[in-house]
């Protein structure tokens, strides 16, 4: 059979298996057995393909994707999370759309503790959802800007997406880091520029309040977080300038978010207990991605597709960029239907010899990919995020309503997409200057 | 008939508690390995940066700490709904037919685990008959670790295998019903 035929069929059983409600995880696993079972008959084959997973599980880097759940969890679940929401809203309230401004800059900043969307799309959304709602704000556009928000958590970091690129395609995860804020910060401010843009043009869907705070009141709450910001800046700086490695800082800054908790006094056994519950249930969940997508990426690799693959998108008589625009273009349909994480895990083994062959830088890439899972989490027919969101709001939207209210903030990631492919340096210029 | 079918879902719904609260117990202790992760890698940095002595042993155990957080932390996601999947096509369908769907599903994933966990055992077993150990300064036995994986799949398979016997139980009794 040919090579394309074979990618073909497991894409679409692929997706027929997702639709029907089969967990990412397991569509991922039962796909590659079935395919071992085709491919190499007999036991042996399921040996390799099952087990294909627990290497990556034995990596000192991925240590640090439980340390940044719970620090964003610990975060979230003590005053911290609704103090810097806090400060965002006094800030931003007076703005047209203040409250979507608010939680756009709420995204961002709680996207810098937290390393994967679900958790920023609910911190968010339990915070402004409903503010926003009592307000009159639109609820379709509400509801978007607060998917949109939450995956900002992808891009900036620390990201959970970017370590499991940076572990895959032997990049280092302190440049990949670097590479992210200024992308990360840029897809905030056009979101701003955005949601200016349509409350200006069209006042109703975002009504103005009167509630006004001043300039006493709006820098007297930065006093109330000023020791996250620092944890953040601390947690940073040493990745970026190398003095701790991504593990090492996310042990010390969960440490440290741990300890300023409990100086507020706002964490008890209860919260902690809770914290601590969602962090192993987000770590087994993304553990267990990887086990599936890693079997489904060996076996399109030892089929051969993965090969065949490369040889024919290196041989296509187009220019590299181009062939940037494909791989884009197939990360956003797979963003539509496929959990990041398993995105992540099953291509970037089959890229990387396309990336070489052409020579693209693989740094500027991985952004490029983190960006377009930005965009994937909040694409219909299944993008995450939505579906948190309308979990948030229930009876208060309609799925289609949401999905419509989404395609700006698409077009807005699709937008940073063409702005990084043009000017390269958006993402490589904070990377460069480190030592 | 009705009565009894009736008291057996109760028992069955008995044991599935149980099941569910254990596998939260364990997902619990998970939970403060997360914090022994935390600690003991904060103390091997504070180690090396201010005594300039490293531990010998945060590196390794840490990660396999990380694969017991994973596979015995892994059992209770399943039933506090933290495995990610798409319900567009099960939100519409009517009760009986969702259910039926979900059983399917389950059996799909359930022989996925199934495969895990033979393989594990095989892996597991390996590793105990010829005694193999980590290359590294701890050089521990590996057949612990590895036993994680075969305890986690375990765990996993179980829930699945009592959703599916419970969505069999809410169909027959469903079909008991309207005969």
């Amino acid at each position: 059979m040919e090579w394309y035929i074979i990618l073909f069929l497991l894409v679409t059983s692929l997706m027929l298996f997702l639709f029907i409600g089969v967990p990412v995880a397991f569509s991922l696993g039962f796909l590659s057995i079935i395919a071992a079972l085709i491919f190499w008959p007999g036991t042996s084959g399921l040996y390799g393909v099952a087990l294909a997973g627990y290497g990556h599980m034995g990596n000192y880097t991925l240590v640090c994707v439980p340390l940044f759940i719970l620090m964003a969890q610990l975060v979230m679940h003590s005053r911290m999370g609704t103090d810097s929401y806090e400060v965002a809203d006094r800030f931003l309230r007076r703005l047209p759309g203040g409250l979507g401004m608010t939680s756009t800059v709420f995204g961002a900043i709680f996207g810098a503790v937290c390393g994967a969307s679900t958790a920023g799309t609910a911190t968010v959304g339990l915070l402004s959802l409903p503010e926003m709602i009592q307000r009159r704000y639109n609820p379709g556009m509400s509801g978007a800007i607060v998917a949109f928000s939450g995956a900002l958590s992808i891009l900036i970091p620390p990201s959970v997406i970017l370590i499991l690129y940076g572990t895959l395609a032997n990049e280092s995860i302190g440049a990949l880091f670097a590479g992210g804020i200024i992308p990360g910060i840029l897809m905030t401010f056009l979101a701003l520029a955005y949601i200016f843009l349509r409350v200006s043009l069209n006042p109703e869907v975002a009504p103005r309040d009167d509630v006004r705070f001043t300039w006493q009141e709006k820098f007297r709450s930065l006093w109330k977080v000023w020791s996250l910001l620092l944890v953040i800046l601390a947690l940073l700086s040493t990745i970026y300038s190398g003095i701790a490695t991504p593990t090492e800082a996310s042990a010390i800054a969960c440490l440290l978010v741990f300890i300023i908790a409990l100086s507020k006094r706002s964490l008890d056994l209860k919260t902690t207990r809770k914290a601590l519950l969602h962090t192993v249930r987000t770590t087994a969940m993304i553990g267990w991605i990887i086990i599936g997508a890693t079997s489904f990426g060996y076996v399109v690799i030892y089929s051969g597709c993965a090969a065949e693959l490369t040889d024919w998108v290196v041989s296509l008589p187009v220019p590299t960029n181009v062939v940037v625009i494909l791989l884009m273009f197939g990360f956003l349909v797979m963003g539509m239907f496929l959990d990041p994480a398993a995105i992540v895990m099953m291509t970037t083994p089959i890229i990387m010899p396309i990336l070489t062959a052409l020579q693209i830088d693989t740094l500027w890439f991985g952004i490029l990919m983190a960006v377009n899972m930005c965009a994937g989490n909040i694409s219909p027919p299944m993008g995450l995020n939505l579906y948190i969101v309308k979990g948030l709001m229930p009876g208060q939207v309609k799925l289609g309503a949401l999905f419509k209210a989404a395609v700006p903030f698409i077009l807005l990631d699709v937008l940073t997409i063409v702005l990084i492919m043009i000017f390269p340096g958006i993402v490589t210029w904070l990377p460069s200057l480190m030592v | 008939m009705e009565q009894k079918a009736v008291s057996e879902n109760k028992l069955l719904n008995r044991i599935i508690d149980t099941i569910s609260s254990f596998d939260e117990k364990l997902a619990e202790v998970a939970g403060w390995v997360v914090v022994v992760m935390m600690l003991t890698i904060s103390y091997d940095v504070a180690m090396r940066y201010i005594f300039n002595a490293p531990t010998t042993w945060s590196f390794e155990i840490n990660r396999y700490m990380l694969i017991f957080v994973v596979f015995i932390g892994g059992g209770w996601t399943l039933p506090s709904g933290g495995h990610v999947s798409v319900d567009i096509a099960t939100e519409r369908l009517m009760e009986r037919k969702r259910i039926l769907l979900d059983t399917v599903t389950s059996l799909m994933a359930g022989t996925y685990v199934l495969v895990f966990l033979i393989q594990s055992i095989v892996f597991t077993n390996d590793a105990w008959e010829h005694n193999v150990r980590s290359t590294e300064y701890l050089a521990w036995p590996l057949w612990p670790i590895r036993m994680f994986l075969v305890i986690g799949a375990a765990m996993l398979l179980l829930e699945y295998v009592i959703r599916i016997i419970k969505n069999s139980a809410t169909l027959c009794l469903a079909t008991d019903q309207t005969s």
